[in-house]
This record gives C-alpha cells, sequence and structure tokens, in this order.
C-alpha cells in the first residue's frame, strides 16, 4: 500500500539495468539476463578470486582452483539458482577484490615509511571498491567493513605495543573514516532522503524482518553445516527444507585449516612484501594472512549458523544491540566469509601438499626402497586428481543437472499473459489482491499495483486470510484501498499452496471455491487455472467522501501527481488510497499554500480541503525532492573524486620521473 | 554438561596449558575427522559436538600462534 522505500534504494542498479536494457534497448529477457546478470557475474566470480589469491601468493599457481572454490561452492551456487544474481550475486563475486584492497590498504598504512598522500590514495581507491559494493548489496559492504576491521586487529597486534599513537589514528582515519564518509557521498541519493526525514528503515517492515524469533526462524544452518561450506538447503534450494548433514563436506574445513601446517617454521621476519618471498617458504606477510583468512572462516561459520548452538544467543544479542546487524535476519550470508577464507586457505594447503609429495620421490616400506619417476603419474599428481574429484563430487547436483530455479529453464504460463494484457486495458486505477500471495509471474504496474493478502491482513496462514475476508469490515477496508480485482494464482512453481514444502492441489481447489461462495465477488473466466474475481464498488487512486465532488488526476510519477478538484465544499476530504505518510503534501493552485496530509481511518493518506470552489492541487511526496538534490551531491561527489584521483596519479608520475 | 564434555574440557585446558598450537590444530583436524565417520553413521549428537569441539581448538590454535607471533615480533 505504498511507503517510504529510500533505505532500500541503494539497489537501485537491480531496475535500473533491466529498464535500460529492456525498455531502451528493446532486449529480450533471455539476453537482458545473459549480458546484464550472468556474464558480468561470472567474469567477477572468476576474476576477483584469482586475482585476490595471485597477489597474496604470487608463486602459486592455483589460483584458477581459488576461483571455482568461491564460485563452485553450494552457497554462491545456491545464490545463483535463486535467481540473486543482481544485487547479492555481484556482491558476493566482487567481495574477495575489495578485500584485498582494505587488506593492502591497511598494510600501507602500518609501514613505518609511508607518506600520508600515498595513504590517502590507496585508501580513496578502497572507497570506490567500498561504494561500488554498497550500490550492489549493503550487508556485504557491512560484512567488509567486519572484515577489514578483524584484519587491523590482526596487524595492531603484530606490532603492538603501538609506539605511534598517530599511526592508530590513522588507520582509523583511512580504513573506515575515509571510506564511510566517501561511500556516503557518492550514495547521497539515498541516504541524505533517509536521514532527513528521519524515518526508520525497518518502520516500513513488519515484524518478520526485526524480531529476534524471525532470526531463529531463519537460523537453518548448524556449525557443522557453515564450518563445511554447505548450505543448508543444498541442492533442492526449497526454503527451509533442510537434511542430514552430508560428511562429505567436512573434508573442506580438513583441508582449509591444514594451512596451518604449511606455514614455515622460520619466515623471513623481515619482508613485509610479498615479492620478497622466496619459493617454499612463506613470508612474514603470508603468515599473517593465513592467521588471518583461518580467523576470517571461523568467525564466518560462527555468524552464518545465526542463533543455534553453540553460543547462539551472542548472535541474536548482536542482531538487536550492534547497529546495522539487523539487517542480517538471515545469517546465511554470512557465509561469504567461509567462502572468501576456504578460497585462500584450500588452495594453499593443496599446493602445500602438492610440493611435500613432490619432494618424497622415494619412499621405502620394510625396508624396501621405491622411487618414483614418472612425470605424470606420480604421487603429486595422483593426489591433485583425487582432490579434484572430490570437489566436483561435492557438486554433482550441480553437474548431473539437478538443481532448480534459474538453473532451469522457465516459461511464462499464457494464463499470466493473458492478464497482463487484460489488466494494461484497464485505463483507471485499481489494485490486484493476491490470495494468499503474488506469484512470481504477476503483472503490476503503477496504474495496477499487486498486493499480498498476507502482508495487507499481516498474517502468515491462508486461514487467517479468510479470517479477515469473512469479516463485514474487510469489503469497505478493500473498497476504499483501491482493490478491483482478486486474484488465486496458479502456481506452476509449487511456491504458494503447499503442504510439508510440497505442492498441494487441494489447498489452491480450496481458496478458490471459498472466495466462489463470497457474495461480493464476482468470477471472471478467462485466465485458465488464475482464479479472477472482479468486485464491485472500488475507489478510484484519489476519492472524496462527498459525492458531489468532481476530482481528475494526471499520474506523473509514483511522488507526483496533478489533480483537479470541482465542486468542493470547506471541510471536504480528499482521500488518497496510499498508506499514511506526513511527508505527503498538496499544494494548492500553485501558491505556496500548502496542504498537509493527515491520517484517515488508520490507513490511508488525505487532504483536508480549506474552503469551497475549485481547486489545482499538485500532490507531491517531499523527500523525493531529496532524492533529486542527494543525485546532484552524488554526481559532484563522483567528479571530485575523479579529479583529486587524477591529480594525485599525475604528482606520482612527475615525482617518479 | 555430558561426560565427553568433560573430557574435552580437560583436553582443552591440557593443550592449552602445554602453549603448543600445532597440537590444538591436530586435535582439532581429528575432531573433523572423527565427527566425518560419525556423520556417515548417523550418530548425530557426538558427531554435532565433535565439530563443536573442533571449533574451539583452531579457534584457541589461532589466537595462540597470533599472540605468539606478535610476541616473537617484538624481540
Amino acid at each position: 500500500m505504498g511507503g517510504f522505500a529510500a533505505p532500500f534504494a541503494w539497489n537501485y542498479y537491480n531496475f535500473a539495468l533491466v529498464f535500460f536494457l529492456g525498455r531502451i534497448a528493446h532486449l529480450s529477457w533471455e539476453v537482458v539476463q545473459r549480458i546484464g546478470y550472468l556474464l558480468p557475474f561470472l567474469i567477477l566470480g572468476v576474476f576477483c578470486p584469482m586475482y585476490c589469491y595471485k597477489k597474496i601468493f604470487p608463486h602459486h599457481s592455483f589460483s584458477l582452483l581459488a576461483a571455482g572454490l568461491y564460485l563452485l561452492n553450494s552457497y554462491s551456487l545456491m545464490v545463483i539458482g535463486g535467481g540473486q544474481i543482481a544485487g547479492i550475486g555481484f556482491a558476493y563475486a566482487f567481495l574477495p577484490l575489495i578485500l584485498l584492497s582494505f587488506i593492502k590498504l591497511i598494510d600501507t598504512i602500518t609501514k613505518n615509511e609511508v607518506q600520508p598522500v600515498q595513504m590517502f590514495k590507496v585508501s580513496l581507491q578502497t572507497s570506490l571498491l567500498f561504494s561500488l559494493e554498497i550500490f550492489f548489496d549493503l550487508r556485504f559492504a557491512y560484512m567488509l567493513i567486519i572484515a577489514a576491521a578483524i584484519y587491523l586487529l590482526l596487524t595492531l597486534s603484530y606490532i603492538f605495543p603501538i609506539k605511534n599513537l598517530s599511526r592508530l589514528l590513522a588507520a582509523l582515519l583511512f580504513v573506515f573514516i575515509i571510506p564511510v564518509v566517501i561511500s556516503a557521498f557518492l550514495h547521497a541519493f539515498w541516504l541524505l532522503p533517509t536521514l532527513v526525514s528521519h524515518q526508520s528503515p525497518t518502520a516500513a517492515l513488519s515484524s518478520v524482518y526485526t524480531t529476534q524469533n524471525a532470526v531463529q526462524y531463519f537460523s537453518f544452518a548448524k556449525l557443522e553445516d557453515t564450518i563445511s561450506l554447505l548450505h543448508p538447503n543444498w541442492p533442492e534450494n526449497v526454503f527451509g527444507l533442510t537434511h542430514f548433514m552430508q560428511p562429505e563436506f567436512l573434508l573442506l574445513p580438513f583441508l582449509a585449516f591444514s594451512s596451518l601446517f604449511f606455514i614455515s617454521k622460520k619466515p623471513q621476519r623481515n619482508t613485509q612484501n610479498v615479492t620478497d618471498t622466496i619459493d617454499g617458504y612463506t613470508s612474514w606477510w603470508q603468515e599473517k594472512i593465513i592467521f588471518y583468512f583461518c580467523l576470517l572462516g571461523l568467525i564466518g561459520a560462527f555468524l552464518a549458523k545465526g542463533a543455534n548452538d553453540p553460543f547462539g544467543g551472542l548472535y541474536l544479542w548482536m542482531f538487536s544491540h550492534v547497529p546495522g546487524f539487523i539487517m542480517f535476519r538471515d545469517p546465511t550470508k554470512w557465509y561469504t566469509l567461509v567462502a572468501v577464507s576456504y578460497s585462500i586457505l584450500i588452495p594453499f594447503s593443496i599446493r602445500s601438499m602438492y610440493d611435500w609429495l613432490s619432494a618424497r620421490r622415494k619412499f621405502s616400506i620394510f625396508n624396501f626402497q621405491f622411487s618414483i619417476r614418472p612425470k605424470l603419474f606420480n604421487l603429486q599428481n595422483i593426489f591433485l586428481l583425487l582432490v579434484l574429484g572430490y570437489l566436483l563430487f561435492l557438486i554433482r547436483p550441480a553437474l548431473l543437472g539437478k538443481l532448480t530455479g534459474t538453473f532451469q529453464t522457465h516459461h511464462l504460463p499464457k494464463e499470466y499473459a493473458r492478464l497482463a494484457s487484460y489488466l494494461e486495458t484497464q485505463s483507471t486505477f485499481s489494485r490486484t489482491l493476491w490470495v494468499p500471495a503474488i506469484q512470481r509471474y504477476g503483472f503490476y504496474s503503477s496504474q495496477h499495483p499487486e498486493v499480498s493478502a498476507y502482508d495487507f491482513f499481516h498474517v502468515t496462514a491462508i486461514s487467517e486470510v479468510f479470517g479477515h475476508l469473512d469479516n463485514k469490515a474487510t469489503l469497505p477496508l478493500l473498497q476504499e484501498s483501491a482493490v478491483k480485482y482478486i486474484i488465486v494464482p496458479y502456481d506452476p512453481e509449487g511456491e504458494i499452496f503447499l503442504t510439508d514444502r510440497k505442492y498441494d492441489q487441494k489447498k489452491y481447489e480450496s481458496t478458490v471455491i471459498q472466495l466462489q461462495k463470497m457474495p461480493w465477488l464476482k468470477q471472471i473466466k478467462g485466465f485458465g487455472k488464475i482464479a479472477v474475481f472482479e468486485m464491485n464498488g472500488a475507489k478510484d487512486h484519489f476519492w472524496s467522501t462527498d459525492p458531489a465532488m468532481h476530482i481528475a488526476y494526471q499520474f506523473k510519477n509514483p511522488s507526483e501527481y496533478f489533480l483537479s478538484v470541482k465542486n468542493a465544499k470547506a471541510g471536504d476530504r480528499i482521500i488518497f488510497s496510499e498508506a499514511f505518510d506526513s511527508h505527503w503534501i498538496a499544494e494548492i493552485n500553485s501558491s505556496q499554500n500548502i496542504i498537509e496530509s493527515r491520517n484517515y481511518h488508520k490507513s490511508f493518506t488525505s487532504f483536508l480541503l480549506p474552503a469551497s470552489g475549485k481547486y489545482t492541487l499538485h500532490v507531491t511526496y517531499e523527500p523525493q525532492k531529496l532524492v533529486t538534490m542527494g543525485l546532484i551531491l552524488s554526481g559532484w561527489s563522483l567528479f571530485m573524486i575523479v579529479v583529486i584521483g587524477s591529480w594525485i596519479i599525475i604528482v606520482d608520475r612527475k615525482k617518479d620521473i | 554438561m555430558k561426560l565427553q564434555d568433560i573430557i574435552f574440557l580437560i583436553i582443552f585446558a591440557f593443550l592449552l596449558w602445554q602453549r603448543k598450537p600445532l597440537w590444538l590444530i591436530a586435535a582439532g583436524l581429528l575432531c573433523l575427522l572423527f565427527a566425518i565417520s560419525l556423520f556417515a553413521m548417523h550418530i548425530f549428537f557426538t558427531a554435532e559436538r565433535l565439530i563443536e569441539y573442533a571449533f574451539f581448538l583452531l579457534l584457541a590454535a589461532n589466537v595462540l600462534l597470533v599472540v605468539r607471533k606478535s610476541i616473537d615480533m617484538q624481540k
């Protein structure tokens, strides 16, 4: 029924790309999906972890394995299969590169001889990457800050006691304050309206998103799942459907944490740069990196299990008390830290084991000496083949084509295409109420928004929906909400009418029959298995309690309308069938006179007319002006960053010459 | 608290007292290996406990290694 969406506008890219490729370039959905989402995801998903591994271990040749582990684990495959490539998928693929940038930044700052300009240059690079991550998904940016904080603490523990306090302050400034401030400026288009309008981002969300019960409900993964990088819904990806632990996945943490055995006993103490590393030995820096990724993997596994044991109460406490943690109702997002950790540790362990086996060309059993000469069928290559076979075995459902979701081809049912055509021909504004919930193929537009009955009545069961529909007060509420059609969706994907997580035809039929019995509904035939019911008396988007008043309105965009009102009497009320929000205002006859919105029936936005006569009203949502201002500020910030960045690069080059 | 938890705590305390991170890592990895066989035999309760033990052993090993290295760096 409408609401304040600015706090969630950081994922605007998701819709903008589809709009540009689909509506403006007129490309088909299949092409948009491949060019806009799948291809960039695959490129980023391979390049970022490979680059990260190569930068940490430049002498190792297993970077492709790092990419394979990061891109083809059960968590990332579930993200792809669940259709979350736009946003979450990109944020996931991009994360190793930004984490590496933070690591580089912290290392730069903690070195003694580095100048502040150099620190600022690296901080600026990191800030830009960090801003991009927010653009994809704010939660992943939050995870990055936590991961960076862990690395900073680890680095500081190495140089403890910190002799120079200014170095600690510099670390806080360049690692956290500058990236956060620059990102805030670049994201001013949604931050400005959110901060100025003083609306809590959680206010628009129901208790399903913000309570500790919700966290407990969403904590599907246990510690054995998270530490094994095994998504709890693998491989079916059916919400809430979990299996017995698949023990073969436990070899992954075994391989990952074996890396601690392979760090050199005497690392080169005075080498801070990776390039100083000698083959076969881990440098001081690489050793620190291995400790860091082990710690990151363990922390990620602990957080990803959410409210489950051990110490599940700690996650619940953090959810309620730590700022920003409220975004992690679904704790599985923390799997990303486990994935990035294992994508570094496992290839390192395998490479180390490979080297160890390569060094053992001779071995003896009961005093019999054996020597291994073959170049191809030797111990190390057999080991490598076994490991590769094992990793492929883990993702066998993907290789055998058993994964669902976007891994399978779906066709839009004809019924939904017919319904979309029918609704598009309806010129007046009206809402569609989907009982019990919206189906993914369901049509919606600004002229015909869709509403889920679960959300409308704030319930979670079909029986509760009918409890409300049987209530006499519901009919006028639906009419005032401009609901003209009540629709029972055809559920070809088996996502709505479920009993024990399986499609239940009887549930669907019973829903249709119960609606057919309602005297105030008339069924419209011709939509196959989609049951469409029309109801009389639905109000328009703008309407009045005074029948003599005539209202004509023009829709400009969802935050701006022009109204022409005739036969109005003083004290008449114009009701706008959108959820009440005090930021809606009506400007009278292009003057400075403004009518503030009032709450009508504790649900709708309304405007009280001060005098009788004709009116021309300009109804706007005030925070939208802040979005425009924010966009200008974001644009200027980007321009300034490019100018300052270019200037630093030019100065650096001149110094080099 | 079950008997297995008490045994774990005793071993854990002993390993910490010994201050040998490699022993802690080895114990953690052994717990993971035992858990694999127990999960395969559908002995879930003990297997889940072993995973928790592995988690704490590996965490302790990591912290101990970091502390030891930071002391080394000061010398």
